[in-house]
């Protein structure tokens, strides 16, 4: 039991370290301790005679020269090395732009009405047709109908063609489509006195079309 | 080789640093290769292994080598650089298979291998085993204190650590193999 007390001061003592004066006496009167003591010495010893082949250990006599020619070899290849990696970084990063341009543009919306994307004001309101759009919506969007395009039904089939109205017009716009719609009031009297002056002549203007002059390769070696 | 002779045989103009670090270089390489070689065999415990890793440490300080051309800078670091490839290299392997036979260092040729009795080789086994379960912080000095003979300022300064750290960490390593080997002798040595 008095041995165990010892025990790790045996070790401090094998390590090394100097013995207090309590374990020095316990050391001179106790022989188990003394043979423990130089066990643990001894292993120590073969750590360092392990050990001290490293002191004396010699690499291989080409070792120099294939560091070297690795080295050479290594330097020789960097730039493609680094060639490769920054084209991998460049395609990366164009990937990367793609998809935030991507992320943070317009989406794809199914067929919607414009007025839907429109400022919840601006009341979508449909006007009668231009004559070009006329046979796209001919008999399937009669005007009246098309107030209601923000329904999702109308939503669907609504193709033909829209206008935006400012804020606050959109009303007044309406009540004059529905006028005219019921011939209620007719283009003349919406026209103004001084509309209803004659317009001024218009000039005729022939408009010829643009001539492209082909390359004359004699012109051309001349001048240089 | 010389690095006239290196230039005469395409490998200086092969590499991309200018010439005054080039010779600088190929000094470095003279007088440490040898170090890092040590280094790294005292973990990896074969000599094949060890020279990769010197060779990898040094190709590595080239790449570097504007930011650590001083003596005592590069040594100091190609130290911790061949120390720690060579503790990487040793945990893959230690994946890969368990070699049971790589039990003691291997040593040079002349070695008086053939005297080693199977007690003698087992002890160096558990010597080797037990130095190689050091924290990597104790090991490190206890490596480097055996190749430099004990010059606890060598060491120090190799490590970039203040000399009485390097004396405490030894001691510790030391107490910690005694502790570890105390049975060891009598179960070995003594049959």
């Amino acid at each position: 039991m008095a041995c165990e007390r010892y025990r790790d001061a045996l070790t401090e003592l094998a390590a090394g370290a100097e013995a207090s004066a309590d374990a020095s006496a316990h050391l001179a009167s106790c022989e188990a301790c003394r043979a423990e003591l130089a066990s643990v010495r001894q292993a120590l010893a073969a750590v360092d005679d392990e050990l001290a082949q490293l002191r004396v250990a010699e690499p291989s006599p080409d070792l120099a020269a294939r560091i070297r020619s690795a080295v050479a070899e290594s330097s020789s290849a960097a730039p493609a090395w680094r060639l490769g990696w920054g084209m991998a970084l460049a395609a990366a990063s164009v990937v990367v732009a793609v998809a935030f341009v991507a992320s943070r543009g317009p989406r794809p919306q199914p067929p919607a009405s414009v007025a839907d994307r429109a400022p919840a004001r601006e009341a979508p309101l449909a006007t009668p047709a231009p004559e070009r759009f006329v046979s796209e919506t001919a008999g399937s969007q009669p005007v009246a109908s098309e107030r209601h395009a923000s329904s999702p039904s109308s939503r669907v089939r609504a193709r033909g063609p829209e206008v935006l109205v400012p804020a606050g017009e959109a009303e007044a716009l309406g009540r004059l489509a529905a006028s005219l719609r019921r011939r209620s009031v007719t283009p003349d009297s919406l026209l103004v006195a001084d509309l209803a002056a004659p317009l001024a002549e218009l000039e005729v203007r022939e408009i010829r079309p643009l001539e492209i002059a082909p390359l004359d390769p004699a012109r051309d070696s001349g001048a240089e | 080789m010389l690095l006239d002779e290196a230039m005469s045989a395409g490998w200086a103009g092969a590499v991309s640093l200018d010439p005054a670090l080039e010779r600088e270089f190929e000094q470095r390489l003279s007088d440490s290769s040898t170090l890092a070689f040590r280094v790294a065999l005292g973990v990896l415990r074969r000599r094949e292994d060890a020279e990769d890793v010197a060779q990898e440490a040094f190709l590595r300080a080239h790449r570097s080598f504007a930011s650590i051309r001083d003596r005592e800078r590069f040594r100091a670091w190609l130290v911790r650089t061949a120390f720690r490839l060579a503790l990487d290299r040793m945990r893959g392997e230690r994946r890969r298979t368990r070699r049971e036979d790589r039990v003691a260092l291997e040593t040079p040729a002349h070695a008086d291998s053939a005297e080693d009795d199977a007690a003698r080789l087992e002890l160096r086994g558990r010597v080797a085993a037990a130095v190689s379960e050091l924290p990597e912080k104790l090991r490190i000095v206890t490596v480097l204190a055996a190749i430099e003979e004990h010059d606890l300022a060598s060491v120090a300064r190799l490590l970039d650590l203040p000399e009485g750290t390097v004396k405490s960490r030894l001691h510790r390593a030391r107490k910690l193999l005694a502790e570890r080997l105390r049975w060891l002798v009598s179960d070995t040595g003594t049959r």
